[in-house]
């Protein structure tokens, strides 16, 4: 055994985010850590890279046991570990990256410049990373960013690799290109950590999966065995065909909003698009395809270079997201930290946000507090109370508590980009199940999504972006991964 | 029974000595405020009486209204370090001739006039360019100091309206006229903050521009008036600071702007929550003033006293910092 975790128990103050977890890990195997968030993935992963000790337990690496207080020794020991939020310094080059604290030096005793360079030449190709180290790491995509990272773990031949939700940030060709490079390290005889929500990737990649639930081991499967109803099932006593609301039958009638052959700055364009009174429409395409620059156009009124926009029949010309708001527009945005929520504020005072845009700076700020709790209430906003910093909520209640500034402002249409980014199993189902319940009250939800699964599960059509344009309209009913995919895609031609 | 019951009771004495702590931690100038009073219990009794609690009072008003005008950039996730320029620039105007023997309200109003105008410079630079806070109204700061020494010609002096002077150092019975004006300023601000459509988007600029301004919220309104009124509230702190001596004088109010920023951090108010409100600031203000009272009762020197108030600023500084993790 590469690595053997042992009973680990982990205790912050009063809270016991880790109970009883074991885990061992075969060289030359990917394996898959699944858990809801909160189910104690990332504190066992924080554990094994050293970041901190657990409470109790044992970990052995190569059968030896070992003792960490630091990263640094956890490195040592041959554990890279690729982290959500990188630690490359992103005002150093590439080279300086990879050699960092470890420069070779010439014989006056600076740094080898030309011999740094070659050899990060050399470990980038192994990687598959085409990329001249004398690059600004911080100018660097997501994806190259977490090669580097890994190309510093094989540099310094790190036996055991472990990535925190690698594919959150990356676009589908990127994935592939990781992927590729974890089967590599496979074939190398390293062993590899992978923690992820996306189910369909750990079936295409992992060798098996240990399952997490409530802090404490639930099940170990090899891939081969398994299948996504019995995984989601360990994790959340769930099925997976429940996931989803019924779709309701088609919906008819005049539609609320409607894009006429837009074409918003800097995309190619046209744009059409329209979306029904009980409806939930989703815009699919690959990564950066003008999804979020049309969501934005509407909501945030962009200048249009031809087309018009029309809301509730009428045209609809603003600029900025007060007018959008104005109108009955709310959105909720696909960075939710950085654009959504305040987060050393209460949840009161995020969710009576909603409320302010429009009044003057001298009028009495409105704090509905029954209406808060009733929609904490009717969301299961899981907190104390709504005084809490809602910084310290998970992910998918952050998210139900931005859908809860929209619902108490009592918006016409509401924009998701992302819905259930970074958001546990349990929650997206609660969160699929209140856009619905919207929609058939008559807030009609666009909705953008890396993710088809749930494009397809939950939206009535799914509008196929590709290059700022809309190229193919799918009835949700009828959509498949390969029919979208094929209309993403389609050709190159103009 | 009766031992469950203890242990639930030693429970939620726990879990309320861990919010104790936290709030200790978050709103720190409370807990100050009590360690120097129990340190003047035992070393300066007399500290204590009424009649020199008031005397603490009076001279905490220009600090205090400093900070409080302070907390509001700060919400915001600003600064306004050109507090100083306007408190120099207003005494020696407030000493001229020409405002000593005019009429009473030249000297009320142009320091809140100067004040304003240069708060809404400072905004405009800092919500508009987008423009650092910090180094535009550190500049401002060293252009009022330049004016302050011309119109003073470089020897200030001279005489300030009686009213000025009655304001500053007057008393109602027992009680100063300086200390009746920073309660009902900050009365306003903490009804303001708490209550008005104007502090809410304040907090929530601060604590996320971004968000902010997609969730509809005016965010460039929300800082010109954050920084207009600290503004007029360094100008009515230049008014006291002025009445109080009575003169002109070189580079008045240079030590408050730090201090500002110190009370308001040791008060709680990090970038977007206010911890510890108005009243935070407040406490901030008092417990430096009682330390520097404190210090001279027992018998320290000015250079030690700088060398403690630096601490106290830098450590505000770093508190400030562990705080936003």
């Amino acid at each position: 055994m590469l690595l053997e975790v042992t009973d680990i128990t982990m205790s912050f103050g009063p809270v016991q985010a880790l109970r009883g977890v074991s885990l061992a890990l075969r060289p030359g195997s990917v394996h898959a850590v699944l858990g809801e968030n909160g189910a104690g993935k990332s504190t066992l992963m924080k554990i094994i890279s050293g970041v901190f000790p657990p409470s109790s337990g044992e970990i052995r690496v190569g059968g030896a046991p070992v003792s960490w207080h630091q990263a640094e020794q956890a490195r040592a020991a041959g554990v890279s570990t690729i982290f959500q939020e990188f630690i490359l310094l992103p005002n150093l080059s590439v080279a300086e990256n990879l050699f960092l604290g470890r420069e070779p030096r010439n014989r006056l005793g600076l740094i080898d410049r030309p011999r740094m360079r070659e050899e990060s030449r050399r470990i980038l190709a192994r990687v598959g990373l085409d990329l001249n180290p004398d690059v600004l790491t911080g100018s660097l995509r997501v994806a190259e960013q977490q090669m580097v990272e890994i190309a510093k773990g094989v540099m310094r031949d790190a036996r055991i690799f472990v990535f925190d939700e690698p594919t959150a940030a990356l676009g589908d060709r990127e994935a592939a290109q990781l992927f590729a490079l974890i089967r590599q390290l496979r074939t190398e005889g390293k062993g590899v950590l992978y923690i992820s929500h996306r189910l369909p990737e750990l079936f295409d990649l992992c060798d098996e999966v240990t399952v997490l639930k409530d802090g404490q081991y639930a099940g170990h499967f090899l891939m081969k065995d398994t299948g996504p109803e019995e995984l989601v099932t360990t994790m959340v006593g769930r099925r997976l065909d429940q996931l989803y609301p019924p779709r309701p039958a088609p919906a008819t009638g005049a539609p609320l909003l409607e894009l006429r052959a837009v074409k918003v700055e800097g995309l190619a364009g046209p744009v059409n698009l329209s979306v029904g009174r009980n409806e939930i429409v989703g815009l699919a395409g690959l990564e950066g395809q003008g999804q979020i620059e049309i969501t934005r156009a509407i909501y945030e009124g962009h200048t249009l270079e031809a087309g018009e926009i029309l809301f509730d029949g009428k045209a609809f010309d603003h600029s900025g997201p007060t007018g959008g708001i104005a109108a009955g527009i709310g959105l909720i945005p696909e960075d939710r930290k950085a654009d959504g929520l305040f987060l050393p504020l209460s949840v009161a005072r995020n969710i009576s946000a909603g409320l302010l845009p429009g009044l003057g700076l001298g009028r009495s700020a409105p704090q509905p507090k029954a209406e808060i709790e009733a929609q904490v209430r009717r969301l299961r906003i899981r907190l104390r109370d709504t005084g809490q910093t809602i910084g310290e909520l998970s992910g998918g209640n952050q998210q139900k508590a931005l859908l809860a500034r929209w619902l108490v402002r009592g918006v016409r249409l509401l924009i998701c980009e992302e819905p259930t980014r970074g958001v546990d199993i349990g929650a997206k189902s609660e969160i699929y199940a209140i856009l619905r319940e919207l929609a058939d009250r008559g807030v009609p939800v666009l909705v953008t999504s890396r993710e088809l699964p749930e494009l397809i599960g939950l939206c009535d059509r799914i509008v196929v972006v590709r290059d700022g344009a809309t190229v193919a309209e799918i009835p949700g009913a009828e959509a498949t991964e390969e029919r979208i995919m094929a209309a993403a895609i389609r050709g190159g031609q103009r | 029974m009766p031992k469950t019951a203890t242990a639930g009771f030693g429970r939620m004495l726990g879990a309320h000595a861990a919010g104790l702590l936290r709030k200790a931690v978050a709103i720190p100038a409370w807990p100050a405020l009590a360690l120097l009073i129990v340190i003047a219990a035992i070393e300066q009794p007399r500290l204590l009486s009424l009649p020199f609690l008031l005397i603490i009072l009076r001279q905490s008003v220009p600090l205090a209204l400093t900070a409080i005008g302070q907390s509001l950039p700060m919400i915001g996730r600003s600064i306004d370090l050109s507090v100083g320029g306007v408190i120099a620039v207003t005494n020696v105007t407030l000493a001229l001739p020409a405002f000593a023997a005019g009429p009473a309200w030249m000297s009320l109003a142009i320091p809140l006039v100067l004040g304003a105008t240069i708060g809404m410079f400072n905004a405009v630079l800092i919500a508009f360019v987008r423009a650092s806070a910090v180094v535009v109204t550190l500049g401002v700061s060293v252009m009022l100091v330049g004016t302050s020494y011309l119109i003073s010609g470089g020897a200030p002096g001279g005489a300030v309206h009686p009213l000025i002077r009655w304001i500053a150092t007057g008393r109602w019975g027992t009680f100063p006229i300086a200390g009746i004006v920073l309660l009902v300023i900050a009365i306003v601000a903490a009804v303001m903050l708490r209550r008005s459509v104007f502090g809410h988007a304040l907090s929530a600029t601060g604590a996320s521009y971004g968000a902010a301004w997609l969730g509809g919220i005016s965010v460039r309104k929300e800082l010109v008036v954050a920084h207009v009124l600290c503004g007029i509230c360094a100008g009515i702190a230049g008014i006291m600071l002025t009445g109080y001596i009575g003169t002109g004088t070189l580079n008045l109010g240079a030590d408050l702007v730090m201090a500002s920023v110190a009370a308001v951090v040791l008060g709680g108010t990090t970038f977007g929550a206010s911890a510890g409100g108005v009243g935070g600031v407040f406490a901030g203000a008092i417990a430096l003033t009682f330390l520097a009272n404190l210090m001279t009762g027992m018998g320290v020197g000015k250079p030690a006293q700088l060398i403690v108030q630096g601490l106290i600023i830098a450590g505000a500084a770093a508190l400030a910092r562990l705080r936003a993790r």
